[in-house]
């Protein structure tokens, strides 16, 4: 997977810009609040549909123009690939491959990466929906029908929830105040909603159980020592029963208490809990672990290696790691790098490499003679 | 500067309609004012008319101007087949195949709690109503058959168990349910489909 051009109009602070990207290695520099993080954020975008970092689709167009374009192209398993996407304002997005139309959230197929980011560590210290965000992201490029159940999943749970808070807005706080009719429409969101929370939970778990042994082998590689990395995914297949067991706490809340938007991941250190016990060292090594595992599966997946953004993140690793982390990435993977300045740990890593500056959303010190010439609408 | 009240009004009454938004109200407004008084009149006049004689048809709520629907009239028609369909819209459709030879139940709506539906909303008990006396008047041996022709949406899917619910409920062993196959759309590129259609049809292929 290689990304080789991209094309900017309007996008954040970018009014026009035009890379080329032509080597395996790339070092974005420029102060703070420049714009580097804005072009991984491009190809996080290409990737995974959303960014992070943008709430609404508005966020990532410039504020004096009315839409974002991203043209990009690529070279997949050796084959060309052109992605031509069109952000506007409004959130509706207009998107072509090679030429051809494609509903947006098509982009998860094509272009792959894993990014490396200075807030990732929150997978270990944040909430559980940080978790499970990050799960639905990787899984969606790894598994086609990952999305489109997890959209299901959630269109049932929308329902699902809706009636509760009907038949309390009525007055029935328990099963037996439910008349026939209402009876049978909860066995029907039950069985509905059995299906699709097994599926996405089904789906989960397996992703974890080929993530674990190999996040597990970088970390005993990176801590150098013989702590263990087991990740806990606490997502239950759910029947009848347990959602029977659960039906009174249902009924108080208006809410659906089981189910994937619920479920916890946990990542211990020889049996105990990261997020209490590990040192802040530790845990930026499990970080950098799961994000090494994440390169190898989709190596497994797709054939070939994703592109790897790093934002920043060298600087939160002290020697070793960063060492490790620029090593033991395979030499054909395209690796964007973006930092403040080329240190000690960059020198070496930095001798082949593509190295570009940005300032104030300008890209300097590369060759972009090339124009903004294609059309999408 | 805005409008005198009364186009306002107009533009207003227009807009209420679906995909209708303010330019196209606005246009509209303007397309009837250019009108002579007469046609105005008589465009009025088939607006009430419209609202005063068409009625849902008290078998199948279907459209119609009596009070027995064309379809349900029609003796040609095989009441042993009963295709439930969510609006008079999708009924339309199916009649336009010319395939189905049967008749319809219009449900009026799918279940969708979201928007406050529920299935008490839905034209059922007339449905259990009809299939019952139907029922009485058949055969020990004959059978009857229930089309589900709703969309594969959430809330079509939950319409479709609540029925099947229904209908098991009815514990009679004439009535057979069947839903349309999912699949291929016919002139449409096997790899353009998408995958949750491509694995249905193929989950639900036939013997060439």
């Amino acid at each position: 997977m290689f990304v080789k051009s991209l094309k900017l109009l309007g996008f954040r602070n970018y009014i026009e810009a035009a890379i080329e990207f032509n080597q395996p290695k790339t070092i974005i520099i420029g102060k703070n609040a420049q714009g580097k993080t804005n072009l991984l954020e491009v190809i996080q975008i290409l990737s995974h549909v959303k960014s992070r970092r943008a709430s609404r689709d508005s966020d990532l167009v410039h504020f004096d123009l009315g839409e974002a374009i991203i043209h990009a192209t690529a070279e997949r398993n050796q084959e060309e690939l052109e992605i031509a996407l069109l952000i506007r304002r409004s959130g509706k997005r207009t998107l072509k491959i090679n030429e051809i139309s494609h509903k947006p959230n098509e982009l998860l197929h094509h272009i792959f990466s894993v990014s490396f980011m200075v807030d990732d560590i929150e997978i270990i210290n944040g909430s559980p929906s940080r978790r499970r965000d990050w799960l639905d992201s990787v899984i969606a490029q790894l598994d086609f029908g990952y999305k489109d159940k997890l959209t299901k999943f959630e269109k049932i749970l929308a329902q699902r929830n809706s009636f509760f808070k009907e038949l309390v807005e009525a007055g029935s706080y328990y099963y037996r105040d439910l008349n026939t009719s209402q009876q049978d429409q909860l066995m029907v969101w039950d069985e509905l909603y059995i299906a699709a929370a097994n599926d996405v939970t089904g789906l989960r778990a397996n992703f974890i159980m080929e993530l674990e042994p190999i996040a597990a082998r970088y970390y005993s590689e990176i801590s150098g020592s013989d702590t263990v990395l087991a990740l806990d995914y606490m997502g239950m297949q759910i029947d009848q029963e347990a959602l029977e067991e659960v039906r009174a706490r249902d009924f108080a809340r208006g809410y659906s208490n089981v189910g994937p938007h619920r479920d916890e991941l946990k990542f211990l250190l020889n049996g105990s809990l990261a997020s209490s016990f590990a040192s802040q060292g530790e845990r930026r090594s499990i970080t950098l672990a799961i994000k090494l595992a994440e390169l190898e599966l989709h190596k497994t997946k797709h054939g070939e290696y994703p592109i790897l953004l790093l934002d920043d993140v060298l600087a939160e690793l002290d020697e070793d790691r960063q060492d490790y982390l620029l090593e033991s990435v395979n030499p054909q993977t395209q690796v964007i790098i973006t930092t403040t300045h080329i240190g000690k740990h960059l020198e070496k890593w930095s001798e082949n490499a593509q190295i570009m500056e940005i300032e104030a959303g300008r890209v300097m010190g590369t060759s972009s003679e090339a124009t903004l010439c294609y059309d999408i609408a | 500067m805005r409008y005198t009240k009364p186009l306002e009004d107009l533009i207003e009454e227009f807009r209420k309609f679906p995909t209708i938004g303010p330019k196209s109200a606005q246009r509209m407004a303007f397309t009837l004012l250019k009108k002579t008084p007469e046609q105005v009149e008589k465009f009025a006049r088939i607006i009430c008319e419209a609202k005063e004689h068409i009625k849902y048809c008290s078998k199948c709520f279907n459209l119609t101007n009596s009070v027995i629907c064309e379809i349900c009239q029609d003796p040609r028609r095989d009441s042993k087949q009963v295709c439930i369909v969510e609006s008079v819209k999708d009924l339309i459709a199916l009649e336009r195949t010319h395939e189905y030879r049967g008749i319809y139940h219009v449900l009026g709506g799918i279940i969708s709690p979201l928007e406050g539906i529920s299935a008490d909303d839905l034209n059922l008990t007339q449905l259990t109503t009809r299939l019952q006396i139907q029922l009485d008047e058949m055969n020990p041996e004959d059978e009857l058959e229930l089309v589900l022709a709703i969309s594969l949406s959430t809330e079509g899917e939950a319409t479709m168990l609540y029925i099947k619910r229904l209908m098991s409920q009815f514990g009679d062993s004439r009535i057979k349910l069947t839903r349309l196959a999912h699949g291929l759309p016919v002139g449409a590129d096997l790899d353009y489909a998408d995958e949750t259609t491509l694995a249905r049809a193929f989950e639900a292929r036939v013997v060439a």
